[in-house]
């Protein structure tokens, strides 16, 4: 009888002990929630959050009020990015090797999934592009298409995580194009630099300034470009944290160096884009801001146009995706003027433009990842905006 | 509303519990009367109106029937026409007019309402008061805020249990409402929450990913899929349980259990002994034994069992893999009454066939057609368009094979005898404290940054 009394009693105090606990720290968190300060925008996620949801008649009758306040509370919830890295770190213990398209090459690498496109998509590339060139017989045409992290380094990915095989998409389309078109084909180049040049970002999508300088040591000859122009490099940004990071949530061991290669003999040339005509294709600013890779050209616009005095006699188009903003760069100088086009973006008649320059050269300049599930490119090259 | 939100845990709970402790025990139910309307109104801004006219209804009928005691018959009647007809028209017209432009090739347009949450617990609980202040087994409640919190208890308004007016009408006059059962009621509802966020919504999550597969699976994965749905389904709706008893218990309510670690069973009868448990309870009380039960011929016991399985399914949803879910689970309780009892088979065999053909129940429950159904089933007997495994397979084997064998774990009835055991020594108590706490902040890690939660009684 007594020893039962005392079990009862253990667990009394073990009951009362959890009720204040579990009271005081609902009650904790839900005044530090309120108190806690509202912010617009989440840097680690590269999003605006939720604000407080407007209260009125038709928000309640709706229900948008109440969705928008716990998307509220969850967006402004007090140290949000820490709870993002936990949640990630609790979601990797328990195996998941996937999250938003993204997988660990390493603890500093991360890197998208590839998706096989289907064959009507791939075909709808290749037919643009050769549909293109056919018009254009005098204009000579390339195609640049850069393997992303996942197929450089596929023996780092986990074998049960599932993305498909670059190689063949990469294959198929250059298979497919036609012979008007010459294919640029860097993979070797870097397979063979894989080990001693850091190709790609560990926490971002793109390339890093030194795998868009090696692609171009590469592509400079099949181009018919000189790569002999000397330059001096310098990370401009050691705490670059991209786009795989935030939509990941994965965390890595190291934050990345943004590089930029500026010429050791100064070049001088103009920039358009937008409203705007620059002396550089450097945005300084983009360096302080949340993504650094905005550097290059202050990220991606619809079209620009670089106008440089080197009397090559050739005159650049190029149709392209960011990968092209920290390989443009090393073009500047080959020819008298680059014009670029982001298809995504571009909406102007194509062939009004081509009709009116004196384009010598196209360049198709994408990365596999992009171009595996871009449709605008071909909207753009069929002129069907 | 749902327990699972941080609107819910981090603004209307604090409120609630609060303004509910502070006021004297003769405002408490009025209190909690205000906030489930509120409560309720949060998610069905509208529908709330349905549900007072439900409540005064029957708080009318409950107390007519007292009063007319001559006409109590055609009053109890009355009520139960009406409610099964709110019921039935706001979640089985549509379904209906369906089938009948469908088969009469007619084409009879009906605007699709969309089902008020929780309709079919709340009208069960209304129908049951009804039904047993006609029997006399409970007295009519005279006051009508007692009434209202009767029906629209928070806890478990919108997903149950069925609570049962004369298992919880003392509660109404007086309950005890202590520290220590707030603590024991705020640990259930942490474990709960733990069920539904940290189980259930990542099983879920794997689910959606499989089936968005389609027929292209392999054995293997449909077989991973259909387990991610049965451990899914078991700790969601018993996490929702969890959360209601516990809340309940915050509040000095005692409501009644509603799962029984139903994946132990070595029957699909002792399955619905340990499954919902407060739903075949109603179903036993008020249509099953006034029918006859099994103490009728044979002939008429296999009709008694037809129909309440027939009205088991519909009550899920108003589509027709529910009915076949609902048939199925007829045929397979008569099978086991009138065939496979004769037979004695060892336990583990008949465990095996049970969870089995549970199994197999949910993939016809949360198939979108009878077809997908079809397709699952015939994948997972080796009738898989991508043979016996496939990468698809492999990796949810390796991504998800964690939290399935968790999920197995705490399905077991050893889980509540570790936890008895655990709470008879300090070490134990302590370990608990902390791995409860630790469950709660990885709900709040979990809700913060979740996109997937769903709430899976909207057709119920």
């Amino acid at each position: 009888m007594k020893s039962k009394n005392k079990k009862k009693k253990k667990n009394e105090v073990f009951y009362k002990v959890f009720g204040v606990t579990f009271g005081a720290v609902v009650l904790g968190l839900s005044v530090f929630t309120l108190a806690y300060p509202d912010s617009d925008y989440s840097s680690a996620e590269k999003r605006y959050l939720a604000q407080i949801p407007e209260l009125n008649v038709d928000t309640l009758a709706d229900g948008s009020f109440m969705a928008g306040l716990e998307d509220y509370e969850a967006d402004q919830f007090p140290f949000r990015a820490a709870v993002m890295q936990m949640r990630a770190g609790l979601d990797e213990t328990m195996g998941k090797a996937i999250s938003q398209g993204v997988t660990r090459l390493d603890g500093d690498h991360l890197a998208e999934v590839f998706e096989e496109p289907s064959e009507q998509a791939i075909s709808a590339v290749v037919n643009a592009v050769n549909a293109f060139s056919a018009r254009y017989p005098d204009i000579d045409m390339y195609m640049l298409l850069a393997p992303n992290a996942i197929s450089v380094y596929s023996d780092k990915v986990a074998g049960h995580v599932l993305t498909d095989d670059q190689n063949t998409y990469i294959d198929g389309i250059y298979r497919g194009v036609s012979g008007a078109v010459t294919t640029i084909d860097i993979r070797e180049a870097f397979a063979a630099n894989r080990g001693a040049v850091e190709l790609y970002y560990g926490t971002d999508h793109h390339w890093t300034t030194d795998g868009a300088y090696l692609a171009f040591t590469y592509a400079a000859k099949p181009l018919g470009i000189s790569a002999s122009r000397k330059y001096v490099s310098g990370v401009v940004n050691n705490t670059f944290s991209g786009t795989l990071t935030s939509s990941s949530g994965f965390s890595v061991g190291k934050l990345d160096d943004v590089k930029v290669y500026l010429p050791a003999q100064e070049l001088s040339y103009t920039v358009e884009w937008g409203d705007g005509l620059r002396a550089s294709c450097y945005l300084t600013e983009a360096l302080t801001g949340d993504d650094p890779y905005e550097v290059f050209f202050g990220g991606n616009h619809a079209s620009m146009v670089i106008k440089c005095g080197a009397k090559t006699g050739r005159s650049l188009l190029m149709f392209k995706d960011s990968y092209a903003n920290c390989f443009i760069p090393f073009l500047i100088g080959e020819y008298d003027s680059i014009t670029v086009i982001d298809p995504r973006y571009y909406y102007e008649d194509l062939d009004m433009l081509v009709a009116s320059s004196d384009f010598t050269d196209v360049l198709f300049l994408y990365n596999a990842n992009t171009l595996s599930t871009d449709n605008a490119l071909a909207t753009v090259l069929n002129n069907e905006q | 509303m749902v327990f699972s939100g941080l609107t819910f845990l981090f603004l209307f709970l604090p409120v609630t519990l609060i303004l509910y402790y502070i006021v004297p025990f003769r405002f408490k139910n009025a209190v909690l009367m205000v906030m489930s309307l509120i409560f309720y109104a949060w998610g069905e801004p509208i529908y709330v109106l349905l549900m007072i006219y439900s409540i005064v209804m029957n708080y009318a009928v409950g107390l007519m029937m007292d009063r007319e005691s001559d006409h109590k018959k055609s009053i109890l009647v009355f009520g139960i026409v009406l409610n099964l007809f709110i019921l039935g028209f706001f979640k089985y017209f549509g379904f209906l007019v369906d089938n009948l432009n469908s088969l009469f090739g007619l084409n009879i347009h009906a605007k699709k309402l969309a089902l008020p949450v929780g309709i079919s617990f709340y009208t069960f609980q209304a129908l049951s008061y009804i039904i047993d202040v006609y029997r006399g087994k409970v007295k009519s409640q005279k006051n009508i805020v007692n009434f209202a919190t009767y029906i629209t208890m928070f806890p478990q308004l919108i997903a149950g249990p069925i609570v049962r007016y004369g298992d919880i009408c003392k509660e109404f006059d007086k309950r005890f409402i202590t520290l220590y059962s707030f603590g024991r009621g705020a640990l259930r509802f942490v474990f709960g929450l733990a069920k539904k966020v940290l189980l259930a919504n990542l099983l879920g999550e794997m689910f959606e990913e499989i089936a968005a597969y389609g027929s292209g699976v392999s054995t293997v994965t449909a077989w991973l899929g259909a387990i991610c749905y049965t451990l899914q389904i078991y700790f969601d709706f018993s996490g929702y349980s969890d959360m209601a008893i516990g809340l309940g218990r915050m509040m000095g309510f005692t409501i009644c259990e509603n799962f029984n670690y139903p994946y132990v069973s070595k029957t699909v009868t002792e399955f619905w002994r340990r499954w919902h448990m407060s739903l075949s309870g109603w179903f036993k009380e008020y249509v099953y034994i006034p029918l006859g039960g099994n103490r009728v011929s044979a002939l008429k016991h296999v009709r008694n069992i037809l129909i309440v399985w027939l009205l088991t399914g519909l009550w899920h949803g108003a589509a027709w893999n529910f009915v076949v879910w609902g048939l199925y689970y007829a045929a397979l309780l008569l099978l086991e009454k009138y065939v496979t009892s004769k037979f004695k088979l060892p336990g583990w065999l008949t465990y095996i066939f049970t969870i089995v053909l549970v199994i197999i129940g949910w993939v016809i429950f949360s198939a979108d057609s009878l077809g997908a159904a079809g397709v699952t089933v015939a994948s997972m007997f080796g009738f898989a368009a991508n043979g016996f495994v496939d990468k698809v397979g492999v990796y949810y084997l390796l991504t998800g094979g964690i939290l399935i064998v968790i999920g197995v774990f705490f399905s077991m009835p050893v889980v509540g005898t570790i936890q008895k055991k655990l709470k008879k020594s300090m070490a134990g108590c302590t370990f608990l404290y902390i791995f409860a706490m630790a469950l709660f902040v990885c709900c709040v890690i979990y809700l913060v940054t979740g996109n997937y939660n769903p709430f899976l009684y909207f057709r119920f």
